[in-house]
């Protein structure tokens, strides 16, 4: 019956704690994780393949459906790189919008992350919180552009409309209360026994080991790698705005957790900035109304809420279409990294551990 | 044209017209028609007009002008079929297939509920017919009277499964391969620029030249001088938008780069504010070494890395990208390798570990092989699986909504895998002979 030999399990793909269709083959010895092995591609749709058989407009409604709790940050990741492929120009009073929604969808996206991330470990509570905000955000990008997940919120060249009449009240009640809320969920979390005690000195990954895996986002700032692609290499109405990039130190679940609350302020901030500084103007570019390709390649990487999130195009003289479509997916690159993370660590870790990746399928799997 | 699929829709009412045009597909029962097994490419003889089982594709060809017919003279219009395009439409009909068995009747004249209800007649039973067999000694095709008398056909390749790309063997899948090799470069750009203004100035000689000929003719004739030739200008067309065309390196870190590899860089160029650098294959590890390593560049992160197909070009046939982050420069640069089919290039996991499900990616999207590579196996699509579909020559178009069992194992592999790990815990999955 106490037989000392190793088990393999499995963990998913249909298991609530892996946040859609992970498997973990996992070799246990006792409750240590001797060794992990993701496997992936149960969500596969070919993303890929499926844009380049369509055109440069029509593919921005699969960038929705990759990483579905951030469709904003997507679509404004495809639009900018389709810019960038034909050289347009974006006014800036669209650029000013496009930032201020991606720095809503970027609180929506860390809203349900923490939400999520606290129903694993175990602190419920703070689900309900946090989705009294989201459904606030949900609210503006309806007003914005009608839906509420799958956005398609962005036109290449710009947008489609200017904001809708009453749109910067809904933004402006929204910041008003917002800050309040994110010292809420702190009060229920930072300094909660438990909380410290599941995630901190949980999940370890050091700077030298992030940079080698090529982690981004949060996952590398709490290593203490200030890498924000907002800053380094700015796009849309960045270069503009005044914010800080939070770091930690410690590598650690707690750290990224301290790091995600630090960075929805800075998020606040810039979104405070862009409506009180809403340049006048038009909000689309003049462009012929069928987009045919010279030859030309970019790779066109923005600061998604999870990561990096680049975008590959190759464009064939005079097609309609791209030649090649390829996408860097955050969650991808940084699950990667996730067997160094749990190796030696608890089975209970290992929840902790997927939880602070903030990894979504849709747009691991494509 | 051929059709792929015909089923009946609800509201028959069993008037054997469709029996009478086209026995070999359509069988009246008691209460209502329902397509013959010996036809479909599964076997079931079915009236469960959800169940739309496609037809054996040489039947869908041969029978189709009957086919039509029994639709279009159906009263009540409940036979249904999808209709493809064949990309061979012009090479003549493959045979009916040995397999077909009832001989049509004699009279293929629409009788419309005159006839009896053909219980036991030839009632082919419903085979589960394996893979459709090529006739190897074709039956005179007897049914239509408009048939012309076929000639030697080419027997088809019979298709080994579900996941099977052979255009001959699903004929709506129809792919487009591309022409041209748009593979972004600063030498081509300047050769197509140095041709384009050669041909303009050629035409504006040449316009110079007429007026002047123009010109002599007229003074000799007494006329006036035609109007001199207006050399045109291009007019802005008023968009935002600007086409970034590649520029030559200026850069100090393509420069370095140069300067450090020599010869094996073939290109290195700028475009839309990103640097590109390509360099010969065999100098990749050389190359990504010193990206990472050199004083100078320090590119710690590899962003991406990813390859793309150009079946077109010659001598080549993928180009691979790495695209490299330096976090302490905020610096991007561009790595690009071309290789040939079946070259399979340096690793790059043993210096930028991320590189490992990357790669993966690309040999299950792509088909590459990379050397020195510590887990090449697929990572997206299931481990059975049998092409690579991100290469341009994979269709699009699917076959239709269809049944997978998921539990089937196609090529063996999971049947293989299961018993080696089996035989290893000692354990025996072989099924007991039968005695």
């Amino acid at each position: 019956m106490f037989k000392n030999e190793e088990m393999e399990i499995n963990m998913g793909p249909q298991h609530p704690s892996t946040h859609g269709v992970l498997r973990l083959k996992l070799r246990l010895d006792g409750e240590i994780v001797k060794h992990c092995r993701p496997v992936i591609g149960y969500l596969h749709r070919g993303v890929e393949k499926i844009c380049e058989n369509k055109t440069f407009f029509q593919g921005q409604v699969w960038t929705d459906r990759m990483d579905y709790t951030s469709a904003v940050a997507n679509n404004l990741g495809w639009a900018e790189a389709i810019e960038k492929l034909f050289g347009i120009t974006v006014p800036r009073r669209a650029q000013y919008i496009r930032t201020m929604l991606n720095e809503f969808n970027r609180l929506a996206s860390h809203l349900i992350w923490l939400a999520t991330h606290g129903l694993d470990i175990g602190a419920m509570t703070v689900f309900l919180y946090t989705f009294r905000e989201r459904e606030a955000i949900l609210d503006i990008f309806e007003a914005f552009c009608g839906s509420r997940l799958t956005t398609t919120a962005f036109r290449i060249g710009g947008l489609r409309e200017d904001l809708p009449p009453g749109f910067e009240k809904l933004v402006r009640d929204f910041l008003a209360k917002f800050p309040d809320c994110v010292n809420e969920y702190e009060t229920l979390l930072t300094e909660n026994r438990i909380w410290k005690k599941r995630t901190i000195g949980v999940g370890l990954l050091g700077a030298e080991d992030a940079i080698a895996m090529g982690i981004t986002g949060p996952v590398l700032r709490a290593a203490g790698v200030a890498y924000d692609i907002r800053k380094a290499f700015p796009y849309a109405a960045y270069a503009e705005m005044d914010f800080e990039v939070p770091t930690r130190p410690e590598g650690d679940t707690y750290a990224r957790y301290l790091v995600r609350l630090a960075e929805m302020r800075q998020s606040a901030r810039i979104i405070q900035q862009c409506i009180d500084g809403l340049p006048e103007g038009p909000v689309m570019a003049k462009l012929p109304k069928i987009l045919k390709s010279e030859v030309n390649e970019v790779y066109h990487p923005t600061e998604c809420p999870k990561g990096e999130l680049g975008y590959y195009l190759v464009g064939e003289k005079g097609s309609t279409n791209p030649y090649r479509f390829h996408v860097r997916a955050p969650g991808f690159i940084n699950l990667q990294a996730l067997p160094m993370m749990v190796e030696g660590g608890l089975v209970a870790d290992v929840i902790a551990t997927i939880g602070t990746l903030d990894v979504v399928l849709g747009e691991i799997d494509r | 044209m051929a059709i792929i699929k015909v089923w009946i829709e609800e509201g028959c009412i069993v008037c054997n017209a469709c029996e009478a045009e086209c026995p070999e597909v359509f069988k009246v029962t008691d209460e209502t028609c329902v397509i013959n097994g010996a036809v479909r490419e599964d076997g079931q003889t079915t009236e469960n007009r959800a169940e739309k089982g496609a037809l054996k594709v040489e039947l869908g060809r041969s029978l189709e002008a009957t086919i039509v017919a029994a639709a279009t003279g159906c009263p009540v219009n409940v036979i249904k079929f999808d209709q493809v395009a064949t990309p061979a439409e012009a090479a003549p009909e493959a045979p009916k297939a040995a397999a077909e068995p009832a001989p049509a009747p004699a009279a293929p004249a629409p009788l419309p509920a005159a006839e009896p209800v053909k219980a036991a007649a030839p009632a082919p039973a419903p085979v589960p017919a394996p893979a459709p067999v090529p006739a190897p000694a074709p039956v005179p095709a007897p049914a239509p009277a408009a048939k012309a008398p076929e000639p030697e056909a080419v027997p088809e390749p019979a298709p080994a499964g579900p996941y099977v790309y052979d255009i001959q063997a699903a004929p709506n899948r129809v792919v487009v391969m591309p022409k041209t090799v748009p593979l972004p470069s600063f030498k081509t750009y300047q050769a197509e620029q140095a041709a384009l203004a050669a041909a303009d100035e050629a035409k504006w000689q040449k316009a110079l030249a007429d007026f002047e000929t123009a010109k002599a003719k007229a003074a000799a004739d007494g006329k006036d001088a035609p109007k001199p030739p207006v050399r045109a200008v291009p007019r802005p067309d008023g968009n935002d938008m600007k086409f970034p065309a590649p520029l030559p390196a200026t850069d100090p870190d393509l420069l370095r780069l140069q300067e450090l590899l020599g010869d094996k860089v073939e290109e290195a160029f700028q475009q839309a504010g990103e640097m590109t650098c390509q360099i010969h294959r065999d100098a990749l590890r050389e190359a990504l070494d010193l990206c990472r390593d050199d004083a100078a560049l320090r590119y710690e992160m590899l962003s991406d890395e990813t390859a793309t197909h150009y079946p077109a070009a010659s001598g080549w046939a993928f180009s691979v990208v790495y695209h490299l982050t330096s976090l302490r420069r905020h610096k991007r640069l561009r790595l690009r390798i071309l290789i040939p089919e079946g070259y399979e290039p340096a690793s790059a996991v043993p210096v930028y570990p991320t590189a490992n499900w990357l790669e993966r990616e690309i040999w299950d999207m792509l088909g590459i092989r990379f050397q020195g590579h510590p887990d090449m196996v697929r990572i997206l699509c299931p481990d059975d699986w049998e092409a690579h579909p991100l290469r341009k020559e994979y269709p699009t178009p699917g076959l239709g909504m269809r049944d997978i069992d998921f539990r089937e194992d196609r090529s063996g592999v999971l049947m293989r895998i299961a018993m080696e790990k089996a035989g290893n815990a000692g354990i025996n999955l072989h099924p007991p002979k039968a005695e």
